[in-house]
């Protein structure tokens, strides 16, 4: 079910407020997916509650002004709501309420929409797998024992198993993309700077973005709309205001004049399963059959991505996890006064992070200190540049880019734990639009023999997320029928 | 702390866990240490890439945006008091004594 | 007081002194933040209750950012400019990270290769030499919260975290602690002058900490320094860096090395001592703030604020020496404070609305405030704003020194009341009896008495006038005690001779 139609419903009086948030609240209660971290009933309720007396008054939806009126939906957990307990996953904030509450979820609020809850994730965003949680792990949605990616692992089950209707995930190195392609929803990633970071638990800075993880297109459109623009909260924000990035993803594209663009260095040595690889051959062949030209691109830095990641992420986030110190907020361990000094307080206190958080800060912390900085952070950060300069030479040939959002499908739980290294490896083809800042997303493609979700990546230069989600809106219309169990209605 | 780029010894990664503030048991440093080395060695492939010298040399890229900082108007605006008149802000803090956070003693 | 210092053993050593001094800026609200930098309901931020001047940003709460306030950058540029600083059009923030209690984001938003401000200079004077200082670099940074020790544990109050500071920072040119008071002086009359810095140095609003080293005379190498933290005023920095430097010299002669480490000033034993405990070697893991990056300076505000810069304390100086003809130190007394010299000038405003002009009354008036008024100035270390006197105590005194119905002594007399009490001039006049006696129809009596007292003096002066000339002298000075120091010393002095003279 699409949100027009919710809203259709509503207007119909066949469905109220209360009955859908009652519905996805029992629906998130009753599941044993560990999706949840913290279920906001009573202010859901609350807020269902009001947004009927709304509808009586007004007769209808007033669609134009609250364009998400009534629509339940549930936000990782990395970002703030005043009042409601944010964790980011990690023992360090099992108890932190905030005091305020992030641009993203205000605006999706002030669209009219009900939160559900909060979403399990991997600690402090860092995995690919939701197996770093604090709280436990998350359970694929239709295949139990796989993993559903990370590190929005909980945004993109509790969206397929319609534990709510869409979710907000957030994306430094792939972490909706990848959820995404694993579960078989759709995921975005907006071009960096066009939603709002503030309130949005920082892990690294200048890769981290916010975006929608829906059963539909179109409305990750909605969503991306009613978020997107500048913030005056938030530096590293666009300066535009207003994005008009529905009207534009419901345009049937110009497939005679659209070029996509084929990084060879993606798919020759890619390391992709057969299954993975045909599932996109299929995509790309589908593309030509509207009109569309595929051309090969070539992004020479690509075999980089990982190592300027796995240096830029973890300095930037070593930094901006130093103010999780028990002073003014958070969990703090009974050792940890108890302690002989400044220095053992902060390590007891600091002993609630998870160890993939300790690894990526010790690395991180490694390569920003004197001696290193030159070798490490300052060349990543120049290859960084160099990363970017093939995207925009790639799209003076083409407009869009496809590639697979990851070299396989989901795999079992505990089944790469013990490599670090291979699960940043995994990394590959989605940390290049976090490097550049481009736009990307996923779009259910397919399926393994297994039925494991495959989904297809596309990526566009910066600002074209309403041409990126017309591809993909017309790529998904007309999969619709393969895809099916995907698109089935909310319950009525 | 000088090393050749891609080494990692034991003694290093107590140095930086300890400039983290972290507590590090000799289990996890032996662990750390080794899968550490795999990554930095890993990385070691970008010094192969030319960055350029000089005036040539690359400039790096920190953002991925290259905006100027917007700027801010200079207007006061305090964040506020809850009914009892303690800070807002200081509802979540752990400890607190004296209206101030509390922390152990510091010389 | 000589820079160079001599040892027993005739080496010479000579200090090598550089100032970082940090300079809170009088903006409305923080750096990053909208919580208000200077007054909360009427209170200064550091005297209101703790923590009640926060917000999750300065309180560095999860998924915070920091958004720059204009005036800063505008603040910074015009301490650049009043310091012939470049401005770098394209400045940059980076993080310094540490861990503190009272540096809530566990970093410091700070400039560090990229800073808004390079290679000024200002002049100095000491005593008749003048020198230019240089300055390395001023950049914008945010201040830390304070630490409340309390014996078995210690308290955070972030009320200070985030207000915004520039950093000034000398070159290792300064070569005494005189030189480094005077440097001081002038950066503070500077920041005050272009109205960045509210200049209110118990609060905190301007901070110096003093690097020190000293090495053998002549030598290019530069000794280790120690640096000296947290110094409260102009005297004790220079105490201080007196103590400081012998401390080093006899480390040195002793055969000892001078350990690169923090110490604080004791002003009570008037010693340095090492704060060692809380030194360890920080590894500030400086990179460029991926959520600020680039601050971006044109042209033509770098115009606007040159345009709007008020005369500057050396152009003032200047001024006062070559058109109203004051002397050097008078006028440097005048313009070590904005306030004293706005003072000054209203002063010699009024003066000329009755008749003064500014030439013939900036003299008079520059005696009376360089004296006494400075010295009670500096002891209670006030601005003359927030003392009683105001300027119209001074242009009516000079009128009535210009009269010579007041003189000098009594001049001293009734600004010493007027300090104390603020009351009109003419009320302290009129009760104190303070009018000079210039009248010769009372004066004469007057002398004759004196005279007529004295006839051994008398004699002796007649017998050889020129010779004698002092016991003048003698009978004016008869003569003021008889009038109870009223009459006029200068009319004394002709009168006196002619009426010895005429027998």
């Amino acid at each position: 079910m699409k949100i027009s139609e919710i809203h259709d419903a509503f207007d119909q009086k066949t469905l109220s407020v209360l009955q859908i948030t009652q519905q996805y609240l029992a629906a998130a209660q009753a599941s044993k997916h560990n999706a949840f971290l913290t279920i906001c009933d009573q202010r859901a309720l609350d807020q269902a509650r009001k947004a009927d007396q709304v509808l009586a008054r007004e007769g209808k939806v007033p669609r134009e002004k609250l364009p998400l009126f009534g629509i339940p939906l549930a936000i990782k957990d990395l970002l703030t709501i005043e009042g409601v307990r944010t964790t980011c996953a990690s023992k360090m904030l099992e108890n932190y309420v905030p005091p305020y509450t992030s641009t993203a979820v205000a605006r999706l609020e002030a669209a009219g929409a009900i939160t559900l809850g909060k979403l399990n994730m991997d600690e402090f965003a860092m995995g690919g797998s939701n197996e770093n949680s604090a709280f436990g792990p998350v359970e694929h949605p239709t295949h139990p024992g796989y993993v559903p990616g990370g590190s929005s692992g909980g945004s993109a089950t509790a969206v397929k198993a319609k534990l709510c209707f869409a979710s907000l995930g957030t994306d430094t190195g792939g972490s909706i993309r990848l959820p995404a392609s694993y579960c078989g929803v759709v995921g975005m990633k907006p071009t960096y700077g066009m939603i709002s970071r503030f309130g949005l638990v920082a892990f690294a800075s200048s890769l981290d973005q916010v975006g929608p993880m829906t059963e539909t297109v179109e409305d990750a459109a909605r969503l991306l709309e009613v978020m997107a623009g500048n913030d005056p909260l938030d530096s590293t924000t666009t300066p535009t205001k207003n994005f008009p990035i529905l009207s534009e993803a419901m345009k049937e594209p110009n497939w005679s004049g659209l070029r996509i663009g084929i990084p060879q260095e993606y798919t020759s040595k890619g390391g992709l399963t057969p299954e993975v690889d045909r599932a996109i051959q299929k995509s790309l062949k589908w593309f030509e059959a509207q009109g569309a030209k595929l051309v090969p691109v070539s992004l020479p830095h690509t075999k980089y991505a990982v190592s300027i990641y796995y240096i830029v992420a973890v300095s930037e986030a070593s930094s901006n996890l130093s103010r999780m110190d028990g002073v003014r907020f958070g969990v703090r361990n009974k050792d940890a006064d108890q302690a002989p000094n400044l220095a053992g307080f902060y390590k007891k206190v600091r002993s609630g992070f998870g160890p993939e958080v300790k690894r990526r800060i010790i690395l991180g912390t490694f390569a920003l200190s004197s001696g290193y900085y030159d070798a490490y952070y300052k060349r990543a950060c120049q290859v960084r540049r160099l990363v970017k300069n093939d995207f925009d030479q790639a799209f003076t040939q083409c407009d869009v880019i496809a590639a697979p959002v990851s070299q396989s499908t989901a795999f079992k739980r505990g089944e790469k734990l013990s490599d670090p290294l291979a699960m940043y490896l995994n990394d590959i083809f989605t940390i290049p639009a976090n490097l550049a800042g481009l736009p990307a997303l996923s779009v259910p493609c397919g399926a393994d023999s297994r039925g494991l979700s495959i989904g297809l990546q596309l990526m566009g230069p910066q600002y074209s997320d309403g041409k990126l989600l017309s591809v993909a809106r017309a790529f998904e219309v007309a999969h619709s029928a393969d895809t099916a169990t995907a698109q089935s209605g909310a319950r009525s | 702390m000088s090393q050749a780029p891609g080494k990692i010894d034991e003694d290093l990664t107590r140095k930086v866990a300890e400039l983290a503030r972290l507590e590090v048991s000799d289990a996890e440093v032996k662990l750390f240490t080794s899968q550490l080395g795999d990554i930095l060695s890993y990385i070691t492939q970008l010094s192969e890439v030319d960055v350029g010298t000089g005036d040539r040399e690359i400039q790096p890229l920190i953002q991925p945006i290259e905006l100027s900082t917007p700027l801010r108007q200079d207007v006061a605006r305090a964040f506020g008091v809850d009914e009892q008149g303690n800070p807002r802000v200081m509802k979540s803090a752990p400890e607190v004594m004296d209206g101030g956070y509390q922390v152990p003693p510091v010389l | 007081m000589s820079h160079q210092h001599r040892l027993d053993t005739g080496a010479e050593f000579e200090a090598v002194i550089g100032l970082e001094v940090h300079c809170q800026l009088a903006t409305e609200s923080k750096i990053f933040c909208s919580c208000p930098a200077r007054r909360v309901e009427g209170k200064s931020v550091s005297e209101i209750a703790p923590n009640l001047n926060s917000c999750p940003i300065c309180a560095a709460h999860p998924g915070t950012l920091p958004v720059l306030n204009r005036k800063v950058v505008e603040y910074a540029i015009r301490a650049g400019l009043a310091t012939h600083c470049t401005i770098a059009k394209n400045n940059v923030f980076a993080r310094k990270n540490y861990f503190y209690p009272d540096l809530p984001k566990g970093y410091q938003i700070s400039q560090y290769d990229k800073p808004i401000c390079e290679n000024g200079f200002i002049e100095i004077s000491t005593g008749s030499v003048l020198r230019k200082i240089p300055i390395q670099r001023i950049h914008m940074e945010e201040d830390a919260g304070k630490s409340v020790h309390s014996g078995s544990y210690t308290t955070v109050n972030l009320n200070r975290a985030g207000v915004p500071l520039v950093e000034i920072v000398s070159g290792p040119d300064l070569r005494s602690a005189e030189e480094a008071g005077a440097y001081l002086r002038a950066l503070y009359a500077i920041v005050t002058y272009i109205g960045i810095c509210d200049g209110n140095l118990q609060e905190g609003n301007f901070r110096c900490d003093a690097n020190v080293s000293v090495m053998p005379k002549g030598s290019k190498v530069l000794g280790t320094r120690a640096e000296i933290k947290n110094v409260n005023s102009f005297k004790f920095v220079e105490k201080a860096i007196e103590y400081e430097i012998v401390r080093q010299i006899s480390v040195i002669q002793g055969g000892g090395k001078i350990v690169q480490e923090t110490r604080t000033y004791d002003a009570d034993q008037d010693i340095t001592i090492s704060m060692r405990s809380k030194e360890e070697a920080h590894d500030y893991r400086y990179f460029p703030d991926p959520d600020l990056v680039s601050v971006q300076i044109d042209d033509a505000w770098i115009e606007r604020v040159r345009k709007s810069l008020p005369e500057l304390p050396e152009q003032k100086k200047t001024r006062y020496v070559e058109e109203l003809g004051l002397s050097v130190y008078d006028a440097g007394v005048l313009t070590g404070s904005q306030t004293l010299a706005g003072f000054f000038e209203q002063v010699l405003e009024l003066l000329e609305k009755s008749g003064i002009a500014a030439k013939s009354g900036a003299k008079p008036v520059a005696n009376l405030l360089t004296g006494e008024v400075a010295r009670r100035l500096n002891e209670e270390a006030i601005e003359i704003t927030q003392s009683l006197l105001k300027p119209e105590h001074l242009s009516d005194a000079v009128q009535l020194l210009q009269s010579e119905a007041l003189s000098s002594t009594g001049a001293k007399q009734l600004l010493s009341i007027a300090w104390k009490t603020g009351e009109k001039v003419s009320v302290i006049v009129s009760r104190e009896g303070l009018t000079q006696v210039s009248d010769v129809s009372t004066l004469e009596p007057a002398i004759d008495q004196v005279i007529a007292a004295n006839p051994k003096q008398v004699g002796a002066f007649r017998a050889a006038p020129e010779e004698n000339a002092k016991l003048i002298g003698f009978f004016v000075g008869q003569v003021m005690k008889a009038t109870g120091g009223k009459a006029n010393p200068g009319m004394l002095q002709e009168l006196i001779k002619t009426r010895l003279l005429k027998g």
